[in-house]
């Protein structure tokens, strides 16, 4: 079947207002957010030798959405926090980092992050302090996507969410009823 | 990620397709950087890469998608793929992370599944996956000249003074502060700004609403998917429309031209974006073989 060269309308091209640039797909930040919703989130499950209950992949495309998130807007202003976090990296698990500076750097994400949100809401919500990786509480939790499974991912102790404690824009549009 | 193919023990499966499917495989790099080839089976052909289960076994698969750099690569190499299956024949796409022990673990599925895949295949044939996302800034609309000032930013079909949703009135220019001192004019200002965004989100709504129907009206079929956090799209402001369309090939430069057209008509404030051609990554369920699907909406 013939088609024509991809168009993948990003962010730039919006808001520029021309046409949608192509992107190639590879390598290119903006595009990892549509790649990874539908690589992760669409496409078909099929029941494979290896299994990882997709409800975990589930509450995984959240966190990794709002994490991706974070990793994106933070590259651009210079800051990789992530790379440091042994709990998100595994170069930072090799690197053992001292854990003065993984606590250093979780309060100034906090503090980006409040900066970047304006304190438009309170939808921060104090972070529990890394106590080590404990499990996602799963099952109850999932709930529908959006606002429910946001905060819920909000709260999870550990290293994992920890960019993802305040959303205020995406909980705010998650809760507006634009969906049939 | 490894690089020998020594260790491989285990088959990750991207997409099952209409065969043939190795035609625009050469040289395309599968997940953990191996080749990509073909397994033959029951009349499919299921593109598959050689994999380490110390990469891709279950333990090792929950502790890598932990990880953003190994995730980010993985998902980039098997849309890769899935995109190059998909320039030369219909396929359906599978989700991250299908593993298989083996060839005949493999065959055995694609056998079990043969009816519905085939199902599938002929009805997404010919089709393509479109994205469709609108964004609103509505923060955005009172900082025209005019705007926050007077409390007032024109709509198109909305004259001055119109109720908004609450049904109060709020009359043109009208000053606030004059009585009752400081903490009324607060109200005053505050109610004035919680009308004014009722109005925007009311337009954004109406533009969201045209969007969709007008553009599901042009494809077969329609998805509404949950929407992206905005720190993820990097896009500003919140997304108010996450949609993916299946359009037949041959209708999608009419139906690109309308989604251009509602680009260029969006209300201020308001973005629209289009992404694609995407393999059918929305519109292939295998659980539903039903020929007649309804849209689905993501709740």
């Amino acid at each position: 079947m013939t088609r024509s060269e991809p168009w993948g309308g990003g962010p730039p091209a919006a808001r520029t207002g021309g046409r949608p640039e192509r992107r190639d797909g590879d390598g290119r930040p903006a595009d990892l957010a549509e790649v990874l919703e539908r690589v992760l989130d669409k496409g078909v499950v099929i029941a494979g030798d290896i299994r990882i209950d997709l409800l975990d992949i589930e509450l995984l495309t959240i966190r990794l959405r709002l994490l991706v998130a974070s990793v994106d807007r933070a590259r651009e202003m210079g800051i990789d926090w992530w790379e440091h976090d042994p709990a998100l990296s595994s170069s930072a698990r090799r690197e053992g980092r001292p854990s003065e500076l993984a606590e250093e750097n979780r309060r100034l994400r906090e503090e980006v992050e409040a900066l970047r949100n304006g304190g438009a809401s309170g939808a921060g919500e104090a972070e529990p302090s890394g106590a080590g990786e404990a499990e996602p509480s799963g099952a109850g939790r999932a709930g529908p996507p959006g606002v429910g499974a946001a905060e819920g991912v909000g709260r999870e102790s550990g290293g994992r969410a920890r960019s993802a404690h305040a959303e205020p824009e995406g909980a705010e549009a998650d809760g507006e009823d634009r969906e049939d | 990620m490894t690089h020998e193919r020594e260790g491989a023990d285990a088959l990750y499966l991207y997409a099952v397709a209409r065969p043939p499917a190795g035609g625009a495989l050469d040289g395309i790099a599968g997940v953990g950087g191996g080749p990509v080839h073909v397994v033959s089976a029951h009349g499919l052909d299921a593109v598959v890469s050689p994999v380490a289960l110390e990469e891709f076994g279950e333990e090792a698969l929950r502790r890598n998608l932990e990880d953003m750099a190994w995730l980010e690569a993985a998902a980039r190499a098997h849309h890769r793929v899935v995109d190059a299956v998909f320039r030369s024949t219909v396929a359906v796409p599978l989700r991250l992370a299908t593993v298989f022990l083996g060839e005949e673990s493999l065959r055995s599925m694609v056998g079990e599944r043969r009816g519905h895949i085939t199902a599938v295949l002929s009805r997404l044939v010919g089709r393509i996956e479109v994205g469709v996302r609108v964004h609103a800034v509505p923060e955005q609309r009172g900082s025209r000249p005019g705007g926050r000032a007077s409390g007032r930013t024109a709509e198109p079909g909305r004259p001055a003074g119109a109720a908004g949703p609450t049904g109060a009135a709020r009359p043109a220019g009208q000053g606030g502060a004059a009585e009752g001192g400081p903490g009324r004019s607060y109200l005053v200002r505050r109610q004035r700004r919680e009308a004014e965004r009722e109005r925007t989100w009311a337009t954004v709504g109406a533009y969201v609403h045209r969007v969709r129907d007008e553009l599901a009206a042009m494809a077969e079929d329609w998805a509404q998917h949950r929407p992206q956090d905005p720190r993820l799209s990097r896009m500003e402001g919140s997304n108010v429309l996450n949609a993916a369309f299946l359009v037949p090939a041959d209708r999608s430069p009419r139906f690109l031209e309308h989604a251009e057209h509602l680009r260029r008509v969006a209300p201020p404030g308001t973005l629209l974006s289009v992404s694609g051609p995407w393999a059918p990554y929305s519109f292939a369920r295998l659980d539903d073989a039903a020929p007649d699907r309804e849209p689905e909406a993501h709740g």
